[in-house]
């Protein structure tokens, strides 16, 4: 983290662990636990989510001096539909299989309230460089938090990691997968929508004992 | 925000509203701006993304050994007649529904010119996963049970899975799903018009 300007580098560790989206802020779960059931899912998910956010503080940046106060609101979920509406697209022409199998996830970015929060906290007060670098570590923030649910949740209900990893990176991934537990010791209930609670909170619960090791905060 | 870019902005008033929805019909251009050069960029390779697909879809459960014209299938319509390039009648393809344990499901069914089922594929259900998701493919071989049955086998009284006295056999744990799944096909080849109405070349002619 010395090469980067401290403030940077702050804002890139604000975003990705001490006020991580998802496990500190605890936004975005809707899709975070709906389509994490294996890790090439939450890849794809994490990489959508990333674009658009990254678009629409790039834009509600670049625009924030054309944006009135009152119009500010129908202006970012505009500006951040036209984002998810373009990343919809884009995925249905390069990897097809991957956006069936999670359609409605991706369309509803939309509504996903760390891209809305960031737009109005950060983006819409700040120049480019640090909309992005905001992006950047909300971005990865949330990936994070995806990657590895993903990973916990593919590994106990299937018993493999990286399956499937060919929808998203072609033919190159196809022999990917790892197969690290026998099928009889697998638990299908993780895979399950009651799973993705009872993981999510157990990662969370990891996350936070973590954090206050590291930061010895006694209120956090 | 309540500085510099509200101020220039009057509270109220025609004129207000009138400079808001200028404001907001500008970001709407941008908008649809960059989304139209989106479309322009993915739209053919969409629609080739979606044609490809339901095509291997429908060609995995038709019989592969006929030399069924695929470059003249439209998406769309079902039930679908298959035929040849000569017009000649090689089967159906069309959708049936059963009523699952939490919710339709939605059955592909491909038929040979003599109503012989060619294959069978799950197109959407809502089974449980792990239990009734056994009549996936991928999952289990079970739909596979009902490929090569025919009209003839649809006459055979104890149609039904093994626990209720017939010859399926049903899966332990999805009783529901596997039953509603053999009726449903059983449907199919009895109760559907293409089982009593007229084959032959008549169909293909376009």
């Amino acid at each position: 983290m010395q090469i980067l300007n401290s403030e940077y580098s702050d804002t890139l560790q604000r975003g990705l662990i001490h006020e991580n989206p998802a496990w500190i802020q605890l936004l975005g779960l809707c899709p975070l636990m709906a389509v994490s059931h294996t890790f090439v899912n939450s890849l794809g998910l994490g990489l959508a989510s990333m674009f658009v956010l990254f678009g629409s503080n790039c834009m509600v940046s670049l625009t924030r001096h054309q944006i009135p106060e009152h119009l500010r609101l129908p202006l970012f979920v505009l500006i951040i539909a036209t984002f998810t509406t373009c990343i919809t697209m884009l995925m249905q022409a390069f990897t097809f299989e991957l956006y069936e199998r999670m359609a409605l996830y991706i369309q509803i970015i939309v509504t996903n309230c760390i891209i809305l929060s960031r737009a109005e906290i950060c983006a819409s007060k700040h120049g480019l460089s640090v909309a992005l670098t905001d992006a950047v570590g909300v971005g990865l923030g949330f990936m994070l938090a995806l990657l590895t649910l993903g990973a916990a949740r593919e590994l106990l209900a299937y018993g493999s990691l990286f399956r499937d990893m060919d929808l998203l990176l072609g033919d190159m991934a196809a022999n990917w997968a790892l197969l690290l537990i026998p099928e009889e010791f697998t638990l299908s209930l993780v895979a399950l929508p009651p799973g993705a609670f009872i993981m999510a909170g157990l990662l969370m619960a990891l996350v936070n004992s973590v954090n206050y090791r590291i930061t010895g905060n006694k209120t956090a | 925000m309540q500085g510099n870019s509200a101020g220039k902005f009057p509270k109220n008033g025609v004129q207000a509203s009138i400079r808001s929805a200028g404001r907001m019909f500008a970001f709407l251009l941008l908008a649809m701006t960059l989304i139209a050069i989106t479309n322009n960029f993915t739209f053919s390779a969409i629609q080739e993304n979606r044609h490809n697909k339901l095509i291997d879809r429908l060609k995995s459960i038709s019989d592969k050994n006929a030399a069924i014209a695929w470059d003249r299938i439209e998406a769309g319509k079902l039930p679908m007649v298959l035929c040849n390039h000569e017009n000649q009648h090689l089967g159906w393809l069309s959708q049936i529904d059963a009523r699952g344990y939490a919710g339709t499901i939605k059955i592909l069914i491909g038929l040979n010119e003599n109503h012989t089922i060619t294959g069978l594929t799950i197109l959407d259900h809502r089974e449980t996963p792990g239990i009734g998701d056994i009549i996936e493919e991928e999952k289990s071989p079970w739909l596979q049970n009902f490929v090569h049955l025919g009209p003839k086998d649809a006459t055979i009284a104890p149609w039904q899975v093994k626990t209720r006295g017939g010859k399926i056999d049903a899966i332990s744990g999805a009783t529901i799903t596997t039953t509603a799944v053999t009726h449903a096909i059983h449907g199919a080849l009895t109760a559907l018009p293409w089982s009593n109405t007229k084959t032959g070349s008549s169909l293909c002619k376009s």
